[in-house]
Order: structure tokens, then sequence, then C-alpha cells
């Protein structure tokens, strides 16, 4: 069976280092690395590698 | 329709299908109003005359949304008498573009009330926050124009801004947008891209402009056609004669894209009834707003029929020509909100064989189309039931079905595998085998009346005297309150 032929879902999380809330974040926004992410629930700004966690599907 | 088609023009026209609603907040309360509407199937346009916004105080601007979360009063704004009739109507309209026209400073009511500078502030509109994971407050219905700087021809797409301070915004035109592709021109020469972003009009002249067209083509054209008359524009403050803006909108926000410049923007609710991921976005540095005097503010719900309606009327419009070119018995198309933006009912008229298939491919070349129905015309593409009543009687899953791969798609779907760039589509061919239409006639007894019998069974149905004889039975029972409490589910 190939990956594409398996449901492991397509969206990546990253934890809030701030508030520990997760948001859905896109690999190109994680890729650019000094793009600041934005908490939706606390507000607070944080580069991708301070997020608390990167959870990819699969 | 009257000169110079409004925003406001047109709330005055539809009295009796708005709701005026006093006071609400800005954050959410809204949207949960229009959330709570479409969950009961009603659908008037929502007037909120005094938009509470996050510090307490009303705004200035009166709201307006669920604009065109009906699709009957949405078709009675472009002049299509049968909304069933919007996919042909629409091409047509737009196939026939009437030019803009110039009108100066002086004769163009956006530009009556003018913020240049510090004294602009993106945080007293009235715009919304939607959704609970929306990191902020977002332009919904804010067309962005930009222009190509190699040939000077402008392009409009509504495209949402989070508003990030009083003069900066996020701005997110999706990769593939024309939009993108001039903002891309301009940072390759080292420059910030003109911008400006138009809020509330009447909704001809709104749905006109979101007309599917190539790159390269102005939309005013097709704006005007759908409104009747030439669509008037006026020079913006900031970028002057090259960049015009419509003189009748109800705000005007200009401003740059400095090069180079990208920031998260989101998540944010989308149409497909799923949050977008946060994602990079060029920001807007704000120069001016103008607005009239006394602006309506205009928001669409993300992901609600109040903006699934006009896009995917202006995409049955595009359809239109793409399935015509191939397929002659194309009678009607509907791209229900049921499907967001990925499912394309095609009705035809007794097709030759082939025909079916045909309009299907054609129906699935385009983008966001992932599964295309073909039906005879006795099923009704506009009633869901309808169609999963030939779907589940006129369909051989292995003879009358076809699986497309590799084509492209919108990623807002939960289906696609991590990383796929690449979406698979397939076609239903739930036509009736050639010459059996007339069996299909809802009320129809082709067994009598035809000189060879079809070769399919003819539909139920009960006589018309007596269907009419029950109608108006319960319909007098129901005058008389009889029908307050009987279950519907």
């Amino acid at each position: 069976m190939s990956q594409f032929s398996e449901k492991r879902g397509n969206t990546i999380w990253a934890q809030c280092a701030g508030c520990q809330g997760w948001l859905p974040v896109s690999a190109a926004l994680l890729a650019a690395k000094t793009v600041a992410l934005h908490c939706p629930h606390c507000q607070k700004s944080f580069l991708p590698e301070q997020a608390q966690q990167v959870v990819r599907p699969g | 329709m009257a000169d110079h088609p409004s925003l406001r023009a047109y709330l005055d026209s539809i009295p009796q299908s708005l709701l005026r609603v006093p006071a609400m907040s800005v954050l959410h309360e809204i949207t949960a109003l229009q959330y709570s509407l479409e969950a009961q199937g009603r659908r008037p346009v929502v007037l909120v005359e005094r938009p509470r916004l996050p510090d307490g105080s009303d705004s200035a601007l009166p709201l307006v949304c669920n604009l065109t979360a009906s699709r009957v009063l949405t078709a009675a704004a472009l002049g299509i008498a049968d909304h069933r009739q919007a996919a042909r109507a629409f091409a047509e309209m737009t196939g026939q573009p009437i030019p803009p026209i110039r009108v100066a400073m002086q004769d163009a009511p956006v530009q009556q009330h003018i913020e240049r500078g510090e004294a602009a502030s993106l945080e007293r509109l009235p715009a919304l926050k939607q959704h609970a994971l929306d990191p902020g407050r977002y332009l919904t219905a804010s067309h962005a124009i930009t222009i190509d700087p190699d040939s000077g021809v402008d392009n409009t797409a509504i495209q949402r801004s989070w508003i990030k301070g009083p003069r900066r915004m996020s701005w997110y035109p999706y990769p593939s947008t024309h939009n993108a592709r001039n903002l891309r021109k301009w940072w390759a020469k080292g420059k910030p891209c003109p911008v400006a972003f138009w809020i509330g009009h009447h909704p001809a002249v709104s749905i006109g402009a979101q007309a599917k067209l190539a790159y390269g083509e102005s939309h005013w054209g097709a704006a005007g056609a759908l409104a009747g008359s030439a669509l008037r524009l006026v020079p913006s403050l900031t970028h002057g004669d090259a960049l015009m803006v419509p003189a009748d909108a109800e705000v005007v926000i200009e401003g740059f894209a400095p090069p180079g410049v990208l920031e998260a923007d989101g998540p944010f609710g989308e149409y497909a009834g799923y949050m977008g991921a946060q994602t990079l976005a060029p920001v807007c540095e704000v120069t001016a707003i103008t607005r009239r005097s006394d602006a309506i503010w205009h928001d669409y719900a993300s992901g609600l029929a109040d903006m699934l309606v006009p896009d995917n009327m202006a995409l049955e419009g595009k359809l239109w020509q793409m399935i015509r070119a191939v397929t002659p018995s194309i009678e009607a198309i509907h791209i229900p909100v049921s499907g967001r933006r990925f499912h394309a009912w095609l009705q035809l008229r007794d097709p030759a064989m082939g025909e079916a298939r045909d309009a299907l491919t054609a129906a699935l070349a385009q983008r966001r189309i992932k599964m295309a129905v073909a039906v005879n015309g006795d099923v009704d593409i506009f009633s869901d039931a309808d169609m999963m009543w030939a779907l589940a009687t006129r369909v051989q899953w292995s003879r009358d079905t076809f699986t497309l791969e590799g084509m492209s798609g919108s990623a807002l779907d939960p289906s696609w595998a991590a990383g796929a760039r690449t979406t698979s589509k397939i076609g239903i061919d739930a036509t009736l085998a050639a010459g059996a239409a007339g069996a299909g006639t809802a009320g129809g007894d082709a067994s009598v009346s035809s000189p060879v019998p079809p070769p399919v069974a003819p539909r139920s149905a009960v006589p018309a005297e007596a269907l009419h004889q029950a109608q108006a039975m319960l319909g007098a029972l129901q005058a008389d309150g009889h029908a307050h409490d009987w279950p519907t589910l």
C-alpha cells in the first residue's frame, strides 16, 4: 500500500510556547524559520524553533 | 437597475428580506447569528445598526452581512428571474462586458470622507472576528485590486486581510491567484506592490467582479455587465489613475505591500468548513482609507452560504462556458452549498451517447470541482434529495463512474495526503439509458403516451388532480395552525 492510499490526515500542529495552545500551521510557514508564528489563543508570537512541539501527520 | 448601482440602493430595494439588529459585538456574535440562521434554513440579509467594537464603543459604520446567503435573492439582484438558469445567464452576461467609465473625485461617493496617514485607522472599522480559532478581526468582503506592472492591467479578487494595527494588515492572495502573480512581479523588480481594497457595493458589481477570467483580463467589464451599466471608477488617492477604484463602493483602503515582507496569517475558517492553517502572507501598509460619509461595512461569513452562493454562481457561469463548448445538451448547472465548491450537478437534455462523460470531464477540469454528476432533465439539481435519488437508482458504479488522478485542486480538504499537490476526482453518469428520459418525467406516464415504451420503468407519481387537492387540504390545515407541532424528521 502506497503512502497515498492510507488515511493519515494532513494537518501540521504547533504548540504555543506560552499558553500551550495548539494551532494548525502550514509547512511553508515552518520552513520560513524566521517568520514568527502567532498564537490565536494568547496572541503571543514565537519562532517555529520556539514551539513547544510540532506534530506532523503520519 | 437604477443608475449608479450601490449597496445602499440594493438594501433599499429589499425591505422585506432585511433583518435589522440594533447592536451586536464584532467579536463572534454577528457570525454566530449567521450560523444560527443557516441552521434554520433562513436567509435574510442582516443589518447591524451599531456594531460594538472590541473596546466597547459603537462603530460609526453599520454592518451588513448575509447579503448573498439566499440564492433566489442573489439571482434577482443580478437580474436573473429564475436562479436555476444562473449558469447560462451569468456566462451570457459576462460574455458581453461593459467597459468602465472614469469619474472625478467630486463625483465619487467613496471619497466623501478621507483619512490619510496617521489619521487612518483600520481598528475603527467594524471588521469581524468570525471563528473561535481566528487570531483576530478580518476583512472578508474586501476586493483586493493590484496591477500588472508590465501591462498596467488591473485585477480584483476577494481576499482576506487580518487587521494587525491601525495601518497594518496581512493580506492573503493565494499563491496561484492573479493578484499573487502581480505581487511577485512588483517584488521581482524590487518595488512595493500598490494595492487597494474596496468594500461594499451592489451584489451585481461584487459578484460580477468575481467572474473567473484569464490573467490579463480586467474584471470591471464583467462587473458592469452584471450591473447593467458601466461601472464608475475613480483614481485612488495613493496610486492615481494607475489603480482605479469603484466610485460607488462604501469603503476603500489603499496602501502598499513592501517587497519580501511576509508574516503569519491565520488560522482562518475557510470555505471548505475547516480551519485553514496559519501560513505566510504579505502585508499591506495602509496609506489612506476613504469612504462614504455614511458608509456601510460589508462582511461575508466565510464558509457559509453568504460567501458560497455568489462565488459558486460565478463558478457555474465559468462551467457553463467550459461544458457548453463540448456538450450542447447542457441545460443547467448547480454547484450546491452542501458540497462547498467541490460538487457540480449537471442537467442534460436528451444527451447523445457519450455526451454525459464529455460534460463531466469538462466540469472536472475546473480546479475546484472534485465530483461532477450528470442527470436528466427530470431530476431537480437544486434538490440534494433528488440528486441522492438519482445516484441511488441510476448508477452502476463500475460502469457509470470514472476517476481522474493528478488533477489540480484545493488543498483545503482533510482527505488530501500530507504533502500531496494534486487531487483525485470522480465523474458520475447518473443519466438514464438513451431513450428513457421521458420515463423519468415527474407525473408522466410515458408507457401510455409514447408509441414505444421507454426501456426503464416510469417514475412513481400520483395523478396531478389528487395532488392539488391534497395540497389545498394541507394548506387549509396549516392556515388554521394545525401543523405547528408536526415532526419534521
